[in-house]
């Protein structure tokens, strides 16, 4: 199957290994975060909060990594909250990455009144969102989004892909996507914990030849799971750095990696590994990678 | 020659090969095996895959595959050992747990092993699945008359209705009647210490554990 290619708010993920870069998702606002006082009134350091997306942005342009911020919001009123904030300090785009319908479909209203929804993609699509999650994106005029491929019965690769169509007489999230009027749909292929990145990054191979979607995961949700990872916070930043390479190894072609002040180890990570694997595929098949890839950063 | 099927049936449920179990469970019983024989087989076969995981040989993947594995087993097997109990006569249970996750949290992966540890260990569950207002764990314990509670939840914004659980629980003047367990990636000993729960489990094994001790203090 051909890799499609998605431009969203100019940004392209997708496509055949090798050509479009990585495009790497920091995480702001998460359960914990430092920088938020009220998770629920969605009251935060707003300078800190800026600094952290402005530094996101700026390793973006050294490394060629393009980047998106993931907004975890934990009501509806922080939500909203969140994507004004990083509207107005920022033009990157984004993932609507409320904890709950709730806050994902009060995030959605915000964001077609302001007309934001070219910036927003959908996170997530998942075999448990209910029907008023559909109807509020069916509504909206969002048309990006995140379908998580996750089965509680399945872990394993097969079982994950196997939720894209129709499984024990339920819709599968491709028809689930299409009828929440998504069309640019983006595959997660669901971490559980470390060890379970590895068949994650198979997922992602897999589906990509399959369906051709642009395809990715959350090493992040290993990361904060392992605990003898934790044990030292410089230990801690090499893992998460190696997971983000081991998950651009497989050809994902979008990677949350975690907490967004990671960006100063993981972009740099990537983007050497991008760069020389763009040149070999250059010598292999001739593929060239585009303008702004980490191969012409980076070298 | 006798058969080979209560191997195979350990060995599916430690490889986690969920589609076998029931097939299996089946032939045993073709065979004559008696009900308490294959489930000693099959919990032996669930505290292999725990130990497997305390020792850092499996992971999550191989726990959530072990325990559908046995829960798909188990499910063939329920009848006959629901029948064998009526026709004993026999009224003491070793213990009766309801269970789920929390309102407003889809999350059930470790709700579904913690069901599946608690029923290899000779349990009698009863879950009530994701998504749950905490009247509803009250009205199953109320009509299966249950000894414990046990609540999860996976998000910090609804790790407080443990706590809520506990007060609506004194409010209803129920709280000495059933013991309250609490787990999720959000919580620890010391949230379950600060919110009055009778117990908090790290994980599935920890959960059989706790239900243990739980049961100890409630018998004596």
């Amino acid at each position: 199957m051909e890799s499609k290619v998605y431009n969203i708010n100019g940004l392209k993920i997708g496509g055949e290994r090798g050509v479009n870069p990585t495009v790497l998702v920091g995480t702001i606002f998460y359960a914990g975060h430092k920088i938020v006082e009220d998770n629920k009134k969605g009251i935060f350091d707003k300078t800190k909060a800026e600094d952290l997306i402005n530094k996101q942005s700026e390793m973006a342009d050294t490394t060629g990594n393009p980047c998106m911020v993931d907004l975890v919001g934990d009501t509806p009123e922080a939500m909203v909250k969140y994507v004004k904030f990083l509207t107005d300090v920022s033009d990157s785009t984004f993932l609507l990455d409320g904890v709950d319908g709730a806050a994902r479909i009060e995030g959605l209203k915000y964001i077609d009144e302001v007309g934001l929804q070219d910036r927003c993609v959908y996170s997530t699509i998942s075999m448990t969102t209910k029907d008023d999650e559909i109807n509020a994106l069916k509504k909206s005029k969002v048309n990006s989004a995140i379908l998580f491929a996750f089965s509680t019965y399945d872990p394993t690769p097969e079982g994950k892909l196997g939720l894209l169509e129709e499984i024990d007489g339920k819709k599968g999230l491709i028809e689930l996507g299409d009828e929440s009027g998504i069309v640019n749909s983006i595959v997660d292929t669901a971490v559980l914990d470390i060890s379970s990145l590895s068949l994650s990054c198979k997922t992602i191979q897999m589906v990509k030849e399959k369906y051709g979607f642009p395809s990715g995961c959350a090493p992040a949700n290993g990361m904060s799971l392992w605990k003898k990872a934790q044990l030292d916070k410089g230990y801690y930043k090499s893992c998460e750095a190696s997971a983000a390479v081991f998950t651009a190894s497989y050809g994902a072609d979008f990677i949350l990696y975690g907490p967004i002040s990671s960006c100063t180890t993981v972009f740099p990570s990537v983007a050497t590994y991008e760069a020389l694997h763009a040149y070999a595929s250059k010598w292999d098949s001739g593929k060239q990678a585009v303008e702004g890839h980490p191969l012409f950063k980076m070298f | 020659m006798a058969s080979d099927v209560l191997e195979k049936l350990h060995d599916v449920i430690v490889a986690g090969k969920r589609k076998e179990s029931p097939a299996l469970v089946t032939q045993a019983f073709e065979e004559g095996i008696d009900v308490d024989t294959i489930i000693d087989t099959m919990s032996g076969a669930m505290n292999v895959v725990g130990e497997k995981f305390s020792a850092g040989e499996y992971f999550i993947t191989e726990m959530l595959l072990g325990a559908h594995a046995f829960k798909a087993g188990f499910d063939i097997l329920k009848p006959a050992l629901e029948d064998k109990v009526k026709k004993s006569g026999e009224t003491k249970k070793k213990g009766v747990v309801v269970l789920g996750t929390v309102i407003n949290d889809i999350h059930d992966i470790g709700k579904n092993m913690v069901g599946s540890a608690l029923q290899a260990a000779g349990y009698e569950i009863h879950d009530i699945g994701i998504d749950q207002p905490l009247e509803n764990f009250i009205t199953k314990a109320e009509e299966v008359d249950a000894n414990i509670i046990a609540l999860s939840a996976l998000l910090t914004t609804t790790m407080d209705e443990t706590k809520n659980l506990i007060e609506l629980l004194k409010e209803k003047g129920l709280n000495k009647k059933y013991k309250v367990l609490i787990g999720g990636a959000p919580m620890s000993q010391k949230f379950s210490d600060s919110i009055g729960a009778d117990a908090y489990a790290i994980d599935a094994f920890d959960a059989v554990e706790q239900v243990k001790k739980l049961m100890e203090i409630i018998e004596n």
